[in-house]
């Protein structure tokens, strides 16, 4: 799965909001958190491109500090306007994951 | 940590990939680099955290493939497009730093010239300021244009089998150009503005002051530490 149409990349966006909100992670802990959750198919580079783009909107920011096991890290946390980002997106996100389901089982059937 | 840190440390941690690995993120490091216009700060910060991700990848058994995927100039322009453009502030002193090196280099060197060619022969110590002022801004023009077109022509052969003869053939007649309008502008350049009387040791003293300042703005700015 290329995480390249404009529709995964906003789910991947929503998706690494959310982690970064429940705690504070550097790159690598992210991408084997989105694989722990089961998106084994996102390429781990593809979360940077993501990564800039929200601290360019400001729902990130990035703080170096020494990590679990020593080197310091780049940690991201989100901002007041990241949490409003979320919710938006989970709005958005509860607004169509039912109907889309419906419509593609109902196609299918 | 400030950018000069970190640049220091990437080539110290570097050396951990493995060569396929280092190929693939020198490649990435340069083409991200050559784009002058982006801030150097959070380019570094980027690159960083690109490297620590490899490395934990590779102590995975991860390929720098499996990590950033196969087309790593779109990856990378997709990164760029998002990081922020220098400050004017900043690029302009660095670019006061380089035309201020450049401006007290020349001076010594001309100071040396006068000097020597004093032994030998009658050497006529005026000069007159409007055009020397124009040389010195035409050379300093050539200087950033140079620049500018290496650092293009890397980025666009970067991630591409290079060929050696095309790039030498390319440098070189580059070189040559740039050579031969730094000797040929002042030799057509013709005198005006009002004259000076300036010896060898008077440029001597001038380049130096001029470097002093510069190493000044340098400790002040961090540019190059």
């Amino acid at each position: 799965m290329a995480m390249r149409s404009q529709l995964l990349k906003g789910i991947l966006e929503g998706c690494i909001l959310s982690i970064i909100h429940k705690e504070s992670v550097y790159g690598y802990e992210l991408s084997q958190k989105l694989q722990a959750f089961g998106l084994n198919d996102v390429s781990e580079g593809s979360i940077y491109p993501i990564l800039l783009r929200l601290q360019k909107e400001q729902f990130i920011e990035g703080e170096m500090r020494p990590s679990l096991t020593g080197p310091k890290r780049k940690y991201y946390k989100t901002t007041e306007k990241g949490l409003e980002a979320l919710i938006a997106f989970q709005q958005e996100w509860n607004s169509i994951q039912k109907p889309v389901e419906t419509i593609i089982n109902w196609g299918l059937n | 940590m400030h950018a000069k840190q970190l640049i220091e440390e990437n080539n110290l941690k570097r050396n951990q990939l493995t060569e396929e690995n280092e190929k693939y993120y020198e490649d990435m490091l340069i083409y991200i680099r050559t784009h002058l216009f982006i801030s150097e700060q959070q380019t570094e910060e980027l690159v960083m955290e690109l490297l620590d991700h490899l490395i934990e990848a590779q102590e995975a058994g991860k390929s720098a493939q499996d990590v950033f995927g196969d087309d790593p100039k779109t990856y990378c322009d997709d990164m760029i497009k998002h990081l922020p453009k220098e400050k004017g502030k900043n690029a302009a002193v660095f670019i006061g730093y380089l035309n201020l090196q450049f401006l007290g280099f020349s001076a010594l060197a001309s100071g040396a010239v006068t000097i020597i060619a004093s032994f030998f022969t009658q050497v006529n110590p005026s000069i007159a300021i409007g055009s020397s002022l124009l040389t010195f801004i035409i050379d300093i023009g050539v200087i950033f244009a140079t620049i500018a077109f290496i650092f293009m022509w890397i980025r666009r052969s970067m991630f591409k089998r290079s060929n050696k003869i095309k790039a030498g053939i390319v440098i070189g007649s580059l070189s040559a150009l740039t050579m031969a309008i730094f000797i040929f502008v002042p030799r057509l350049m013709p005198s005006f503005g009002y004259r000076i009387e300036i010896g060898g040791y008077e440029y001597l003293l001038a380049g130096l002051v001029i470097l002093v300042i510069s190493k000044i703005i340098n400790r002040k700015f961090h540019i190059t530490k």
